[in-house]
């Protein structure tokens, strides 16, 4: 089985250069899509909506960002995620512990897990090889 | 000439005398002898085939020739089979007579053979079968009429064999139920399709119809093509076979839905109806009612044909009608209407129904009394009403006396009677109250208000001011009600000094707006709150996270390269917390200091400072501004603040300008209330509000993928703002212009 594809959907570059190394060093054969914000990546996923190839298997979804950030995401993936080629499974990650941002997550149906920041790569392995 | 005998046959005696009757008999007999060449006719085959001995030559070749040019094939084909096989055959084939006219003959021949066996001759009759081939062809055409017809009548045929179960149907199946002939089907088919709860009945009818062979005539629901049931109406008549018993059922059906609706409409109208009607017809008999009309005379109308229901029937002074009377009955006699005619029925127990009873003969075209139509409207409540009112009348002095309020009676106004409360209330008299205007019992300026509700008869309670005879005023509540009195239709009010409550329900409010203030506050103190907590959730611990991070794989690294790589990253992670701290720090400076310093400061001034900070993005975007401060044009404000209000909103209207569209920016002040507003409308981009309205002045939130946004500036002033004691709020359609409303001081009015 090929490698999963993984969806990193953040706009803080640290955040993404570190996690993604914490993946390839997982598995260096994986394949990290990083996108800024939601709508980069709702634009990408429109675009290869017939292309299970390149769509991801794994998202991790910031929710404080800039333009389309992390809520408007879900609401606009929700409508599109029934014609797409593959499912993904869809990880919120975030800094805050604000409960309100927690349950919030959680009673989406849509989002798998909730992942408090800082992500250690424990945590990554789980993900990718529970996939 | 040359005269063919009659009888110029080969044949012995016996055969002569049996030819002789088959040529009575309008019949021409032939033979052949085998061995001939010719064919030997009769006298009667030369008339049938229309030549002349003497002109025809009887040969086999010269006979073909006669026959219709289509069934020559089939006679020689015929006639070499009798020879060749020895069969005998019958055939009909047509002549071609000289005059063209056709001829329809039936032929038939036999294979003669001698003791041996052998074949010897044939013989045959022919005869000529053109009037019952007419007959066969006028049949066929009658049935396509009739299928004609049928189809023009929307009627659909057909023609049932009992013992087989087929059905031919005809007609106009299509149309009236949606099924070709072939899907109509067999009975059982037919019989299905009969609504259920129709079917047992409608087959019964048709059974015992079979019995008898008789003439049948039922109705039915069935269902079509696209299964809606559908009224047919279903009739014809059974055939006895040789056994005398149903052998055929012959009918027609057609769609009676609409005619069935109509009537149902007319029945459901009348029996709905809460008046009673009756329908005599010409011979006196009830033909429609009601149970309205059952109910009021306590009879079941049907019952009511030749009743002398009149000596039942008793006037309003109590007396009894007269059989004569005719109040009840149809008379051809009386082609007079009778209207409104109060009449007493007596029910069980002696108790009376009143009744008001018209009726309206209808005549036929000769001007004849044909129908009457009778209605019946049951007035035994209102009677009682009027007695009541009789009583009440007698009550209503006593009552008024009685009451803690004012009471007045009026007669458009002017005061006819009144209870001593209205003189202690008003201050007025009992004998100066009587004739005088009532109106002038209210404070002026409320005179069109109370006159109002007394033209259109309110009869709620509301409140307004009342004058006293000594001109203070006091709060009122009045309730007025239009009463019959004494024969007229005066007016009732009753006046009710409300001060006291007035005053406390006055508290109250005052209470309220002041909760309502406090809650406010505290709603805005609570959100301040949640955003703190969002800033510190988001802002603050995201970069904490990746300093944890990177700490771990500074610990990890194994070159200088990547070590001072993580380092770098580690800087900027640490610069963010440094910039939202001064940010946090910034607001929270705002927020404590409330007491910044204020001066008074010009709109424009600020405007003109403002432009010259923006001078080089106005000139870049070709932006232009209007501003109209007329209606307020200073304000007591703190000058960073202000000034940090009008950056922001100006800048942001150019950032967020329509690509190739140069901004066009509208800021003007206004005075609502005493409180300074401010409007900045630009005609840029837009915001979805719905989408992004509760963020719009969050920290850090940008709505536009804009290289310059930050998130920072409508955060800040908004701060600022409610720091001041006013508010901000934005209008806006995507595409269309943002209009940003600042109110400085919604919660502080000066």
């Amino acid at each position: 089985m090929a490698a999963p594809i993984i969806a990193l959907i953040d706009d803080d570059d640290v955040f993404q250069l570190t996690s993604s190394r914490m993946l390839r060093a997982i598995n260096p054969e994986l394949n990290i899509n990083q996108f800024a914000n939601g709508a980069e990546a709702l634009t990408f996923f429109s675009e290869n909506i017939n292309n299970p190839d390149l769509l991801p298997d794994i998202i991790l979804l910031d929710i404080n960002m800039p333009y389309v950030d992390g809520w408007m995401f879900l609401q606009d993936f929700e409508k599109m995620k029934v014609n797409l080629a593959k499912q993904p499974t869809i990880y919120m990650v975030s800094s805050s512990i604000d409960p309100t941002d927690i349950n919030k997550a959680k009673e989406n149906e849509q989002v798998e897990d909730y992942l408090i920041k800082p992500i250690t790569k424990a945590k990554f392995e789980v993900l990718v090889n529970h996939q | 000439m040359r005269q063919k005998p009659r009888l110029s046959l080969k044949i012995s005696r016996n055969e002569s005398s049996l030819v002789e009757s088959i040529e009575n008999s309008g019949m021409g007999f032939w033979q052949w002898i085998v061995g001939s060449d010719v064919i030997e006719w009769s006298d009667q085959v030369y008339k049938l085939y229309d030549v002349k001995p003497k002109e025809f030559d009887c040969r086999y070749e010269s006979y073909l020739k006669l026959i219709h040019p289509q069934d020559r094939n089939k006679i020689s084909k015929t006639i070499e089979n009798a020879f060749t096989k020895g069969k005998n055959y019958t055939i009909q084939h047509r002549l071609k007579l000289k005059n063209g006219k056709i001829k329809w003959i039936e032929g038939v021949g036999n294979i003669i053979k001698n003791t041996k066996g052998k074949v010897t001759k044939i013989a045959g009759i022919v005869r000529d079968i053109t009037s019952e081939k007419k007959i066969e062809s006028d049949r066929a055409n009658w049935k396509n009429r009739f299928d004609l017809i049928a189809k023009s009548a929307g009627v659909v045929l057909y023609d049932y064999q009992i013992k087989s179960g087929k059905i031919q149907w005809s007609g106009e199946s299509i149309e009236t139920l949606g099924y070709t002939h072939k899907e109509m089907g067999n009975v059982d088919a037919w019989e299905k399709r009969i609504h259920p709860e129709d079917r047992e009945q409608a087959i019964a009818l048709l059974d015992k119809a079979m019995e008898n062979v008789s003439r049948y005539d039922v109705s039915y629901r069935f269902k079509n093509k696209v299964g809606k049931y559908i009224h047919l109406h279903d009739r014809g008549f059974f055939l006895a076979g040789e056994d005398g018993k149903a052998q055929t059922m012959l009918g027609m059906m057609n769609d009676i839905s609409d005619r069935l609706e109509a009537e149902g409409k007319f029945q459901k109208l009348i029996s709905e109806l809460t008046i009673g009607v009756l329908v005599y017809d010409a011979n006196g008999k009830v033909i429609v009612t009601n149970n309205k009309a059952q109910e009021i005379l306590n009879y079941h109308p049907f019952g009511l044909v030749g009743l002398a229901l009149e000596n039942k029937l008793m006037k309003e002074d109590g007396t009894r009608y007269q059989e004569k009377d005719l109040i009840l009955q149809f008379s051809t006699r009386s082609k007079s209407k009778k209207k409104d005619i109060i009449v007493g029925i007596e029910h069980e127990q002696q108790k009376v129904k009143w009744i008001i009873l018209q009726s309206q003969p209808l005549t036929d075209k000769q001007g004849k009394v044909n129908q009457l139509v009778v209605t019946l409207t049951d007035i035994t409540e209102n009677k009682k009403y009027q007695t009541d009112l009789i009583e009440s009348e007698k009550r209503f002095r006593s009552l008024q006396e009685a009451s803690f309020g004012g009471i007045g009676m009026h007669d458009k106004g002017i005061i006819i009677d009144c209870n001593q409360g209205l003189c202690e209330i008003t201050g007025y008299s009992y004998n100066e109250l009587i004739g005088m205007n009532g109106l002038n019992l209210i404070a002026e300026e409320y005179r069109s208000f109370v006159l109002e509700r007394i033209v259109s008869g309110y009869e709620k309670p509301y409140d307004t001011e009342g004058i006293k005879k000594d001109g203070t005023r006091y709060f009122l509540e009045i309730r007025g009600k239009n009463t019959p009195y004494k024969g007229k239709e005066i007016r009732v009010t009753e006046f009710r000094d409300i001060t006291e409550r007035k005053k406390s329900e006055q508290k109250i409010s005052e209470q309220n707006a002041r909760l309502i203030a406090i809650a406010e506050d505290l709603k805005l103190k609570n959100d301040q709150l949640e955003e703190f907590t969002q800033i510190v959730s988001h802002n603050l611990r995201s970069p904490v996270g990746n300093i944890i991070t990177l700490l771990e794989f500074i610990e990890n690294s194994v070159t200088e390269a990547e070590k001072s790589e993580y380092l770098n990253l580690l800087k900027v992670s640490a610069e963010k917390i440094q910039s939202t701290l001064t940010e946090l720090h910034e607001v929270l400076r705002i927020k404590q200091n409330t007491n910044i310093e204020k001066t008074n400061l010009s709109f424009f001034e600020t405007l003109a400072a403002t432009k010259l900070l923006l001078h080089t993005q106005i000139v870049q975007s070709n932006t232009i501004i209007e501003a109209d401060f007329s209606a307020c044009e200073t304000i007591f404000y703190p000058k960073v603040y202000l000034d940090s209000i009008m950056l922001n909103l100006i800048s942001n209207a150019i950032k967020y300008s329509k690509k190739n569209v140069p901004p066009i920016i509208r800021i003007k002040t206004e005075k609502k209330n005493g409180v300074c507003i401010m409007t900045c409308s630009d005609n840029g981009l837009g915001i979805d509000l719905e989408k992004n309205g509760q963020k719009l002045f969050k920290l850090h939130k940008t709505f536009h993928e804009h290289p310059e946004s930050r998130g920072i500036g409508l955060f800040m002033i908004k701060n600022q703002i409610e720091a001041m004691g006013g508010s901000i709020k934005a209008e806006s359609k995507v595409n269309n212009g943002t209009t940003f409303i600042v109110n400085f001081n919604e919660y502080n009015p000066t």
